[in-house]
């Protein structure tokens, strides 16, 4: 009997784990838990060693191997057919990006250089200007809170069908804590205690009963099955 | 120059169990001397410079991909996502474990009082020497920005940052750097009253100026000889814990991660019986070619070669059950992602590894050494330790990129090839190590003689006259 793979898209960006595996890992304290729950990185202050990206269980951390932004990078062709990768010859080349290339980015975010990891930083830089104009319009007040849901991360904002929520699980009227609050939200391989801020709504299918695999649809290999009295199979509780 | 053996002589106080002699042939101090000092006094042989010549220059090229690497981007590497580490830390802990095997013939043998360690010692702790040199490379230069590794280093900055210290990198550099250093004033302290004897023999002046300032001004008084004692003594008991300790540390690094095959904590004793098993292969490696070369049959004797057979074989079954215990663990658990990490071990893309490395040069080629005949045919011996080298270098490599190339996430999986670049970054660090050895065993002596006429029956002031030429010991100095 054939059971139907089926196929469900889970944007995996930097989990922002409470109990972070990269943070405790990193020799030189590059990246750090701020106190909005973030895990940070400071590009400045990475070596590279890469342990925080072995450490990550879901690899989300991404290495700047070579110099991408000072050095041309990608396929040239030379001597006819012959192509090669010009960032193998990175120290025969000049230093310096067009300044097309630098205008093209975004004035926020810090240009990494070669040899620092990067990863998923909640748009930190959009936190920032939320907070940096929370404080602005406060003035002498103390009300320096950010309005709910004023404001969204680059994914959220670009995803056409809204399948990511952005904001502050602090506040339990926020979008998200009420997402957050419904039976199908989990955390991704919580059983290693990461505790990940971010979370994921389990996908609602509506199988017809007859089908062979229905009893399985929707249902996380992980979990083990439970037959009830009258032979339907339905999923345990998962154990944290 | 030998003397004609006499006719053996009864002894009257030898004891009635004889062991088998530490040094064959009934050699006295001043054959001993000759045949060690000789090696250093005499020019380099051609095949001396022939192999260094090699080796020199195998190891400038592996500094030349060192610089490619650190001035082009560790993409120069088969690194990616998501495999961040692979032959630079596999290298890492294969020369470090190697450097272990040297400091237990130093230290640990010395605590358990084996005499027959004093032939092999010099040699095996030059060997640890060079291995943490060529070790030490890797840490420094697998970061993406090597101009910024002294951030590991604990030093007031003006940041206000300190490194973090629950980091088992941190503990890595403060591991290997300690032990480098022990190791180094332990050599050199061993080494002072065999450079004292060849100050004393040195013919020329540039000789005599530098053996005379390495021997810090060694007269051989009782005096001399007490602080010796004792200050080998205590470097031997730092050492000792070192070599438990440091190469615990360096299973931190995995042990203490979340990955399935690296968070075990069987990894302290495995790694420590895995660096000693491939330590003492490497040893026998160079001495056994070391010791046909310059005729030391009779220093470094069949006993010898049997005894550290046999402790490659003790070790080896460590590691052995260590193995299965990893595997009987990873079904015991149940854990679905530790399970598949043991079988994709076997059955996986990097399966051949494991059956060649581990399997095959690891856990069976040691097995040999049960059989005396096995032990005593330096052939079967070297065959097995170059097995053994190849092996503990691919169970590095199974721990490191068999742990990294598939994890929790299938989505993250990726393979992981060498590039020309990994690989002669490899080939030079034994170019470098190579290298070292050969200028070691010109320049100084390469067994340690004080020691070894420790072990002599002339050595004992209640035996008689020893065979051939005895020379009387005046006020500490050996006339020759």
């Amino acid at each position: 009997m054939a059971i139907g793979r089926k196929i469900v898209h889970e944007p995996m960006m930097c989990q922002h784990c409470e109990n972070a595996p990269c943070e405790t890992v990193c020799p030189v304290n590059a990246t750090v838990h701020s106190e909005d729950g973030l895990n940070v990185m400071a590009y400045n202050r990475c070596v590279g060693t890469r342990y925080c990206a072995n450490n990550c269980p879901f690899k989300v951390r991404r290495f700047n191997f070579f110099d991408y932004n000072q050095r041309p990078v990608g396929k040239k062709k030379i001597a006819g057919k012959f192509g090669i990768y010009q960032e193998y010859f990175a120290p025969l080349t000049t230093k310096g990006a067009p300044d097309t290339v630098k205008m093209q980015k975004n004035p926020n975010v810090t240009v990494r250089m070669r040899g620092v990891m990067e990863k998923c930083t909640f748009c930190v830089q959009r936190i920032e200007e939320a907070k940096i104009a929370a404080h602005v319009h406060a003035g002498a007040s103390n009300n320096t809170r950010i309005p709910r849901d004023s404001f969204t991360s680059a994914c959220a904002q670009a995803c056409p069908t809204e399948a990511i929520v952005f904001g502050d699980i602090k506040d339990p009227e926020s979008r998200v804590s009420k997402m957050k609050q419904q039976d199908r939200n989990y955390r991704l391989l919580n059983y290693l205690n990461v505790n990940t801020r971010t979370s994921y709504l389990a996908r609602i299918r509506n199988p017809n009963p007859k089908m062979p695999d229905a009893a399985k649809i929707g249902v996380a290999s992980i979990l083990k099955e439970e037959h009830s009295s009258n032979g339907e199979a339905k999923p345990a509780e998962e154990r944290e | 120059m030998e003397t004609a053996p006499t006719a053996p002589r009864v002894i009257s106080d030898e004891k009635p169990l004889a062991r088998v002699p530490l040094v064959l042939n009934k050699r006295n101090f001043s054959w001993l001397t000759e045949r060690i000092s000789g090696v250093v006094e005499q020019p380099a042989p051609r095949w001396w410079w022939v192999t260094f010549t090699i080796t020199a220059t195998i190891a400038a090229f592996g500094v030349f991909c060192l610089g490619y690497q650190i001035s082009t981007g560790v993409g120069t590497w088969g690194l990616n996502h998501p495999v961040g580490w692979a032959w630079d830390i596999t290298n890492f802990v294969f020369w470090i474990g190697i450097g272990h095997a040297g400091t237990l013939i130093s230290a640990i043998l010395f605590l358990l009082r084996q005499k027959w360690r004093t032939s092999i010692n010099r040699s095996a702790e030059a060997m640890t020497l060079f291995a943490v040199m060529c070790a030490a490379i890797f840490p420094g230069i697998h970061v993406g920005r090597v101009w910024m590794a002294w951030f590991l280093a604990p030093v007031p900055n003006s940041w206000g940052v300190w490194p973090n210290f629950r980091s088992p990198l941190m503990w890595d550099v403060f591991a290997v750097s300690t032990y480098f250093t022990v190791s180094v004033l332990f050599w050199y302290t061993g080494l002072i009253p065999d450079l004292a004897t060849l100050r004393d023999r040195a013919t020329s002046k540039i000789k005599k100026l530098l053996f005379g300032i390495f021997a810090v001004g060694w007269r051989g008084s009782n005096r001399n000889w007490r602080h010796y004692e004792m200050a080998y003594l205590v470097l031997a008991g730092l050492s000792t814990p070192l070599v438990l300790s440091v190469h615990s540390v360096v299973s931190f690094d995995f042990a203490t991660s979340i990955l399935p095959t690296w968070h075990t904590t069987i990894f302290p004793p495995y790694f420590v019986a895995g660096a000693i098993f491939g330590g003492f292969a490497m040893v026998l490696t160079l001495m056994l070619p070391a010791r046909a070369i310059f005729k030391l049959h009779d220093i470094i004797t069949p006993q010898h070669v049997d005894k550290m057979a046999k402790i490659i074989l003790l070790t080896g079954s460590f590691v052995s059950y260590a193995y299965a215990m990893e595997f009987f663990m990873a079904w015991y658990s149940g854990n679905q992602y530790e399970k598949f990490a043991f079988f994709n071990r076997i059955f996986g893309p990097y399966w051949w590894y494991w059956w060649v490395g581990m399997l095959f040069c690891n856990a069976l080629s040691p097995q040999l050494f049960w059989f005396k005949w096995c032990r005593r045919n330096v052939y079967v011996v070297y065959f097995v330790c170059m097995c053994v080298n190849a092996g503990m270098w691919f169970e590095r490599f199974i721990i490191i990129v068999g742990g990294l190339h598939r994890d929790f996430l299938p989505s993250s999986w990726g393979m992981f090839y060498p590039t020309w670049v990994d690989i002669w970054t490899f080939i030079g660090t034994f170019g470098i190590f190579t290298s070292l050895f050969l200028l070691f065993i010109r320049f100084l002596p390469m067994i340690a003689m004080s020691e070894v006429k420790t072990v002599l029956p002339e050595s004992n002031p209640h035996h008689g006259p020893a065979p051939g030429h005895s020379p009387p010991v005046i006020a500490g100095k050996e006339h020759a």
